[in-house]
């Protein structure tokens, strides 16, 4: 397609109507490289972007707010640092305080709203919301097992347990890694096992500990942040119980990650 | 690149995203807070009920909850990705639903006006947030013809695609894609010149 053609499709990208076609289309155009479309499809994003706030505002039903908090809050991932960032939380901006204030507000206003109601109802709620984050998380496993963007990358075991074996599902498009053991033995106490990403300047980033049940398996759920640079290698160490920022322990998994063509 | 919004909202938004990267909840109760109003609206206008549109402000900010993260910092403005996700979640529950059922396309209002007027806000501290930023998107749209508004209105806020505009208004599809195509290239200009201040309020 001739970028003069693709000019109507980059505002059909930019509005969401576009048929899957023809984004298909714009996308393999971009990832071989044409600023003219790449810097039109950026204007019209920024345009639309914009427009949505012509709309007078319409606010959700507290419950909304109240489900993605709960759905929030039982979240366990394991969000991995910015490699450049030690501290995982950046300090606070001054305005934020006053933005919490307002959501804690909101939220008493929900409060409010919900006291007459019966207490099997709110329990209902949360039984269902808790259901709901279930069925989301069965859901999000299957697309990553599914999507074609998803890179399998297998570890070995390393010299204290040859049998151990794991698998890592890295989603390049989300940028999530599930991570699943077998067969590997139970940390001694005190111990627990940590999962490192290795990049090609040989850095170790801690992605989380894990514990694993009675038949030695194991996972982990990991956030990798953009901008994360190249991972060529993910390893699993015993390491004091809560884990520690650089790797001490033996090396109980191990694995090569192949590198992919960019634009995946 | 500065939206309407003003550079300092924007490095506040990006400065909220990064804290949600990091699984930063109170940072993603701010970020809903400024804009569930928003992302409702727009899910309001793309499915025309009010129950599917909560369901799609979840989806989108769930999304955002997951994929904080892979927000690029130099892209562009945070309420732009926003509304992207909104579009996006809303239109393919439409589409799902018109899979299940034949509701397609958002209630008609009887005399085919149903994008000229906008809907009035329910809430007025939403609104009052939103108010000065949304005046200026509304002055811009205010400078294009009314085909032109009409066919602008029913692409990026109904969610209708280029196809179902020239089936909905009986024009050729050409016109149609030509006059959004202006549509948005004058919209660019305005929102560009009401930036500047050279635009009189």
């Amino acid at each position: 397609m001739t970028c003069e053609r693709l000019h109507d499709v980059i505002v059909e990208v930019a509005a969401g109507t576009a048929t899957a076609d023809d984004a298909r289309a714009l996308r393999t155009h971009l990832t071989a490289g044409c600023p003219t479309c790449a810097s039109r499809l950026a204007e019209a994003e920024a345009v639309v972007g914009q427009l949505a706030l012509a709309l007078p505002p319409v606010s959700p039903s507290p419950a909304v707010r109240d489900r993605l908090m709960k759905r929030v809050g039982g979240d366990d991932r394991v969000v991995v640092p910015f490699p450049d960032r030690p501290s995982p939380r950046p300090a606070r901006s001054p305005w934020l305080p006053a933005a919490v204030a307002a959501g804690i507000a909101a939220g008493l206003a929900g409060v409010a709203v919900y006291v007459p109601l019966a207490r099997d109802r709110d329990a209902l709620r949360s039984d269902l919301a808790r259901l709901d984050g279930e069925l989301r998380a069965a859901a999000d496993t299957l697309h990553v097992l599914r999507s074609p963007s998803v890179q399998v990358v297998s570890l070995g075991g390393g010299e204290p347990q040859p049998g151990a074996r794991g698998r890592i599902f890295w989603d390049r498009a989300r940028g999530e890694w599930r991570f699943y053991a077998a067969e590997l033995r139970p940390p001694a106490a005190g111990r627990t096992y940590e999962l490192w990403l290795i990049d090609d300047q040989n850095r170790k980033i801690p992605a989380g500990t894990f514990d694993v049940d009675a038949r030695g398996e194991g996972e982990l759920r990991v956030s990798l942040p953009a901008g994360i640079g190249t991972i060529v290698a993910a390893a699993v160490t015993d390491e004091p119980a809560g884990g520690v920022p650089q790797p001490t322990g033996s090396i109980h998994l191990v694995g090569k990650i192949e590198p992919v063509p960019s634009g995946g | 690149m500065a939206g309407p919004e003003g550079p300092a909202a924007v490095a506040e938004e990006l400065a909220l995203i990064r804290a949600i990267a990091t699984g930063d909840k109170a940072a993603f109760g701010s970020l809903y807070d400024r804009y569930a109003g928003t992302v409702m609206a727009l899910c309001l206008r793309v499915l025309g009920d009010r129950a599917e549109a909560e369901e799609a402000v979840t989806d989108v900010f769930w999304q955002v909850w997951q994929q904080a993260g892979r927000f690029d910092l130099d892209r562009g403005q945070p309420i732009a990705w926003l509304t992207t996700l909104a579009r996006t979640r809303a239109i393919d529950r439409r589409r799902a639903l018109a899979r299940r059922r034949s509701v397609v396309l958002p209630e008609d209002e009887g005399d085919g006006s149903r994008t000229e007027r906008l809907p009035s806000s329910s809430d007025p501290h939403a609104e009052a947030v939103g108010a000065e930023q949304g005046e200026r998107v509304r002055r811009a749209l205010g400078t294009l013809v009314p085909d032109q508004r009409r066919a602008v209105e029913l692409n990026f806020f109904g969610g209708l695609s280029h196809q179902d505009i020239a089936e909905e208004l009986g024009e050729p599809l050409g016109t149609i894609k030509t006059r959004i195509r202006s549509g948005l290239a004058r919209l660019k200009e305005s929102l560009a010149a009401s930036f500047l201040g050279e635009v009189a309020p």
